[in-house]
């Protein structure tokens, strides 16, 4: 079909494909079909902390130590380092947690439902599971969109502690020009419960986009290993690209117009 | 596809058929194309209940396309395929669903759930749609292992096993719900000419003990004359021949008689 | 020469592969037997037989492994393969220098690959990053000073310190470095590997080193493309906000510094070091079967995601220390 179409209709083709193949499985979960497997939701729930959580963690925590020692490099040059603790603040929570969770699910997590999902295509058993009866998408997509949807905002909340105990280490322990009481006054004063939401929603935003990219290129894989490694590096660019959207949209609409900041009227 | 070669084309397809009577599958006038690769052209086939049918072909000429619209796992463009009377492709999704659990199917490397267990692949049709308990679970996939003669080897993961041991393991767990069709996808393929040959008696004994009617796909004559009690010979999208396997070894068409004695010379070229 | 490098892994893997098939049966048969629905013995992300509790000797079977082993054994993989990457990365500095040089058309190839295939992901990616983290975020703080014109001296420190050479190397692993592990995985699963040594071509010289040159030299130069449109970003942040471009541009270039400038170009050409051996590596090792080469890359990225920021982190760390004056916000 490819071979008539031109490079362009092609490719609005395959995005409307994809949108459809979204909207399925949001719709299985939304509708409630999906409980029809809970049992293997959460076997699906469980190889997610089990395989994933920590090194969702330990990104964010390397990426929490470089939040810290810029910001208290940066405060000691304008001359406040007492005031390191809002640039760990905000750029922790608002933007570096959400897109080093985002790296870190697209890399071990998206492409890893893609490997998966297209060993199983690519060696009928997709096919084999159709032929017994069962609903092929239900089963193994929607089932990871509710694993994901159950497990992940909890392992983003953890990831969010492990950041700031990780800016704090960096400013308190290691460059030290602050005090723990001081550094902990302004952290907290300069972020607010509604901070937490927003960042917790756009992390779950991406999560959802990367769990679905990675059931699209997965369920649709072919053409042997080969096959299934090439799907598998497509659609990492894929999610690179909506991370990066996704995030600046999550900024735009949550603080662009209002900075929720401590000061001022 | 140029029209100068279509004139004789099907110079050999004399479509010769013994009537069907009580058929299990039928296809009319099923037409199929992948781009512009036109698979099946117009296929005309019925395969009878209670029997070993075989379909084949040289490579390449939609035998596994032929399976994939038995269980609707592909519709075709233009034409219907019945099973047991009923149209495949206007089911709905539920019918469809319930219409696969008559179907047992092993695939061509058996398809095995590369994250379980022998024992947890074959128990998987049973947990998925019946309600019986872990005990009778037990009973019945140890019983079809034992059948299949893999009954020490259940706790055993795929990636373990030869690729005999996956060909019986995936025709355990095809049996497991008693269908009333089973389909194999090139049973001999990978496998050495004495594996084949058992495989081959196994599928013989089990359909003997469970009838039903059996479709198996390949190219291999071998099987062919051992286990067939059906055959129809397909080529470039439609039948060539079809009827009793004794009528069809004894056939006077040309691409029928070398096909089935495995000759280079005749009509049938490289291509 | 590439089997060397994965000659460890895989003793160790047919050792336990040995062991696991000398279990008892009837152990096992009964545990299998009682497993709830849907359990996998196995681990889920592993591939091989030998990882978790198949793993166990002879008179083990009832034992469950502890959480200590089940914990080691992955870093003893781990610090395995990291062994491996440094063996790599030797051999390929080695034959890079050593002649002859074969591997010019190669590289000119790998090159305008990746060139291909990153200039775009890269665009859109540095402008959302640059437009929404340190754009927004930084001009919102800024606006409520009343000092707006200090994000063009924010821009210096956030973009060519940190986000450029990040968000290049993030892309680039993404994009570039997976389609290379792909690619040398389906080579190995297709035998063409073996082929080339069979026909005395190293595949090392011939393979890794021109991609090693080109994706470090691409991520070089894509660090100053990042850093363009990451101001690009900046800027359109400072427009949102209504403030003019002149002040951004004034506190811009006071701060700039060269010493930022190379530390950035140098920090990304050695992510983009870290990159091509990671995800050369494990394209090389990919092991057979439907999964293999899937599973290379998934772990490719993983391992250099890990790397870039593991690096960035002691690297960032030792320019500040080391050149004070960079710290000064004129």
């Amino acid at each position: 079909m490819s071979a008539i179409n031109t490079k362009g209709n092609s490719w609005l083709e395959s995005t409307g494909v994809l949108l459809r193949f979204c909207g399925r499985i949001m719709g299985e979960v939304y509708s409630l079909k999906v409980f029809k497997y809970f049992g293997e939701s959460l076997r699906q729930a469980g190889i997610l902390i089990l395989s994933s959580t920590i090194v969702i963690w330990s990104l964010i925590f390397i990426i929490g130590l470089q939040c810290g020692i810029e910001g208290a490099y940066f405060n000691r040059s304008v001359g406040s380092p007492a005031y390191a603790g809002v640039f760990a603040a905000w750029c922790d929570l608002r933007e570096l947690v959400p897109y080093s969770f985002g790296y870190m699910m697209s890399a071990k997590v998206g492409t890893g439902i893609v490997a998966e999902l297209g060993s199983m295509r690519i060696s009928d058993e997709i096919d084999a599971l159709e032929v017994m009866g069962v609903p092929s998408m239900t089963f193994l997509c929607s089932t990871k969109l509710l694993a994901a949807w159950m497990v992940l905002p909890f392992v983003y909340l953890s990831g969010v502690g492990a950041g700031f105990l990780a800016s704090y280490l960096a400013v308190v322990q290691q460059i030290g020009e602050v005090s723990s009481g001081g550094y902990q006054l302004i952290f907290w004063m300069f972020q607010n419960p509604p901070d937490l939401l927003y960042s917790v929603i756009k992390g779950m935003c991406m999560a959802t986009a990367i769990v679905l990219v990675g059931c699209y290129y997965g369920y649709n894989a072919s053409g042997g290993p080969v096959g299934v490694g090439t799907a598998t590096a497509k659609s990492m660019v894929l999610n690179i690209v909506l991370v990066h959207v996704i995030g600046m949209l999550g900024t735009q609409l949550f603080w662009g117009a209002n900075p929720r900041a401590p000061i001022g009227g | 596809m140029e029209t100068d070669k279509s004139t004789d084309e099907f110079e050999w397809h004399t479509g010769k058929t013994t009537a069907v009577e009580n058929a299990a599958i039928e296809f009319i006038g099923v037409k199929k194309a992948f781009g512009r690769n036109q698979v099946l052209n117009g296929l005309d086939m019925a395969l009878p209940e209670g029997q070993i049918s075989m379909i084949l072909g040289p490579s390449g000429t939609g035998k596994s396309v032929c399976i994939k619209h038995m269980v609707g796992l592909l519709y075709p463009d233009d034409g219907d395929v019945l099973v047991h009377g009923q149209s495949v492709q206007s089911m709905p999704d539920d019918d469809l669903f319930e219409m696969r659990k008559k179907f047992g199917v092993l695939f061509q490397d058996g398809a095995l759930f590369g994250s379980m267990n022998l024992y947890d692949n074959v128990a998987f049709p049973l947990r998925q749609h019946t309600d019986k308990g872990e005990d009778e679970i037990a009973h019945i996939v140890n019983q079809r292992l034992d059948e299949v003669g893999l009954g020490d080897a259940n706790d055993k993961m795929p990636n373990e096993l030869s690729g005999g041991m996956r060909k019986r393991a995936g025709f355990a767990r095809a049996l497991v719900l008693d269908p009333d069709i089973v389909l194999f996808d090139e049973p001999d393929s990978g496998l050495d000419p004495v594996r084949t040959a058992l495989l081959c008696e196994l599928i013989q004994e089990i359909h003997a003990e469970n009838g039903g009617a059996y479709v198996v796909i390949t190219h291999d004559i071998a099987s062919a004359r051992r286990v067939a009690e059906y055959i129809a010979v397909l080529w470039r999208g439609q039948i060539v021949e079809s009827g009793a396997a004794t009528d069809l070894f004894e056939s006077s068409n040309p691409f029928v008689r070398q096909f089935l004695s495995g000759e280079s010379q005749g009509p049938l070229g490289m291509e | 020469m590439h089997r060397a490098v994965g000659r460890q892994l895989g003793i160790s893997t047919a050792v336990i592969r040995f062991d696991s098939r000398h279990n008892e049966k009837e152990g096992v048969h009964r545990l299998a037997a009682n497993t709830p629905r849907g359990y996998s013995s196995r681990p889920p992300y592993c591939s091989q037989p030998g990882c978790g509790n198949q793993g166990q000797g002879q008179g083990e079977r009832f034992r469950v492994p502890s959480v200590g082993e089940r914990a080691l054994m992955p870093a003893k993989n781990l610090l395995e393969e990291a062994g491996d990457m440094v063996i790599l990365t030797g051999k390929t500095l080695v034959s890079a220098l050593r002649p002859p040089y074969p591997y010019g058309g190669e590289f000119v190839s790998q090159f305008l690959f990746a060139l291909k295939l990153c200039w775009f992901p890269l665009l859109i990616s540095t402008v959302a990053f640059g437009y929404g983290a340190p754009g927004l975020q930084a001009s919102n703080f800024l606006v409520l000073f009343g000092a707006i014109d200090r994000l063009g001296g924010f821009f210096v420190l956030a973009s060519i310190r940190e986000f450029a050479p990040t968000v290049t190397a993030i892309v680039l692993a993404g994009v570039a470095g997976t389609a290379i592990t792909a690619d040398l995985g389906a080579r190995k699963i297709r035998e063409e590997l073996d082929a080339l040594q069979v026909l005395g071509v190293d595949p090392i010289k011939n393979l890794v080193v021109p991609r090693f040159l080109a994706l470090m030299l691409v991520t070089g130069l894509f660090d100053v493309y990042a850093l363009i449109f990451g101001i690009s970003g900046g800027i359109i942040a400072t427009l949102v906000n209504g403030a003019p471009l002149g002040p951004f541009w004034a506190t811009f270039f006071t701060n700039a510094s060269t010493v930022d400038l190379w530390g950035s170009v140098v920090k990304c050409t050695l992510f983009g070091a870290i990159i091509a051996i990671v995800c050369c590596y494990k394209g090389m090792t990919a092991s057979g079967g439907a999964e293999g080469v899937g599973r290379a890359v998934n772990q490719a990225v993983v391992i250099a995601f890990l790397g870039i920021f593991a690096f960035n982190y002691v690297f960032t760390q030792t320019l500040l220390a080391t050149h004070p004056e960079i710290q000064v916000i004129r």
